[in-house]
């Protein structure tokens, strides 16, 4: 009874799906922290704007870590929750065509979630001036966050749209070599 | 009487539609890594940084890679013979994607040279355009090796990761497809 369990949990997660988990959170993560910090600094009211180069390196490792460590879990959730794995999930998506479907609405899903990400790289930030003693933005009181909301909704949801965009026509290619 | 089906054009509208998305995409991100890594390499702190400036230099650096990108595409399909999107698909069932996902990722390293140059003259346009210098502290104030190694490293990660991403969506396509069977 047992070994079925492990079995079964075994095909849940194998190593290719953590190594999945990582590859894509990270790469995300790292994304994210970098559009959100970028919409931060171009919505200064005041300029030129001062930005300190080391707790800014810093918050970003924090939050490509805190994301890579999210991301996983909640992938190892989701897994666990639909009793399939990701990669699984993710076949049975494109044989029945959703990836190439649902580019616009990633794309949109992407830059409604911004404002988590904005707030994530907030936190990092914080985080990152207490561990380096140093402010990110020496003026932080002039930043215009509803400007760096839209900035950040904006350039996240054409990045989503494009890799979605990409990754449909991989698929379309791939379909289109097996045709031939 | 049998007619032929009409020859697809070397150049079609998914071809025009593929390059401006994918070089438009690459030119954002590489002017944001190349960005990112002159901000992290100034001599002295805190850096000062003029907005105006560095959103004009990223619009200059799109438009410029979508332009060349998509001239370097059509020139490449002329001396092939074959449109792009063929290309792709032909690449696609020799699983070519699977094997160069190192390859990629350390081309895109030595390769950034390019885009890291583009981005600074572009920078540099933009400053002659809004009259105010991205760094106001100057180009002096940069460690420019520093700048060019952090570029490679940036762009060799992400050049690697995206290209590990590309590698499984084709295999995933094609182990549903064998499931389906």
């Amino acid at each position: 009874m047992s070994s079925t369990t492990d079995q079964s949990k075994q095909d849940l997660i194998g190593q290719e799906e953590v190594a999945r988990w990582l590859v894509f959170s990270s790469f995300w993560g790292f994304i994210f922290h970098i559009l959100s910090f970028l919409s931060m600094l171009i919505s200064h009211r005041r300029q030129p704007a001062p930005v300190n180069a080391k707790p800014a390196l810093t918050a970003m490792a924090l939050h490509t870590g805190a994301f890579t460590l999210g991301g996983s879990l909640f992938s190892a959730y989701s897994s666990f929750k639909r009793g399939k794995s990701g990669v699984q999930n993710v076949r049975d998506r494109i044989a029945d065509g959703t990836v190439e479907r649902i580019v616009v609405v990633r794309a949109i899903g992407a830059a409604v979630g911004a404002v988590c990400s904005l707030l994530l790289a907030v936190g990092s930030i914080k985080v990152a001036e207490q561990i380096t003693e140093e402010k990110v933005f020496p003026e932080g009181d002039s930043i215009d966050w509803g400007k760096a909301t839209v900035a950040s909704a904006f350039s996240i949801g054409t990045v989503a749209a494009a890799v979605g965009q990409i990754a449909a026509w991989i698929v379309k290619d791939t379909r289109q070599s097996i045709k031939a | 009487m049998k007619t032929t089906p009409d020859p697809q054009p070397l150049i079609g509208k998914q071809d025009v539609a593929r390059w401006l998305t994918i070089s438009g995409f690459w030119g954002f991100v590489f002017y944001l890594l190349a960005y990112l890594s002159m901000l992290l390499s100034q001599r002295r702190q805190p850096v000062l940084v003029n907005a105006k400036t560095v959103l004009v230099g990223m619009i200059l650096h799109i438009f410029a890679l979508i332009t060349s990108g998509s001239f370097f595409s059509a020139m490449t399909s002329v001396l092939r013979g074959t449109s792009t999107t063929q290309d792709a698909r032909k690449q696609a069932a020799t699983n070519l994607l699977e094997r160069t996902v190192v390859l990629q990722g350390v081309s895109g390293a030595i390769g950034s040279i390019i885009p890291f140059t583009f981005s600074r003259r572009c920078l540099q346009m933009a400053a002659k355009i809004t009259g105010q210098e991205a760094f106001p502290a100057g180009e002096g104030a940069i460690n420019w090796h520093q700048a060019q190694l952090l570029m490679a490293f940036f762009v060799g990660v992400v050049g690697t990761i995206v290209a590990r991403i590309s590698a499984w969506v084709a295999d995933d396509h094609v182990k549903a497809r064998e499931e389906q069977k």
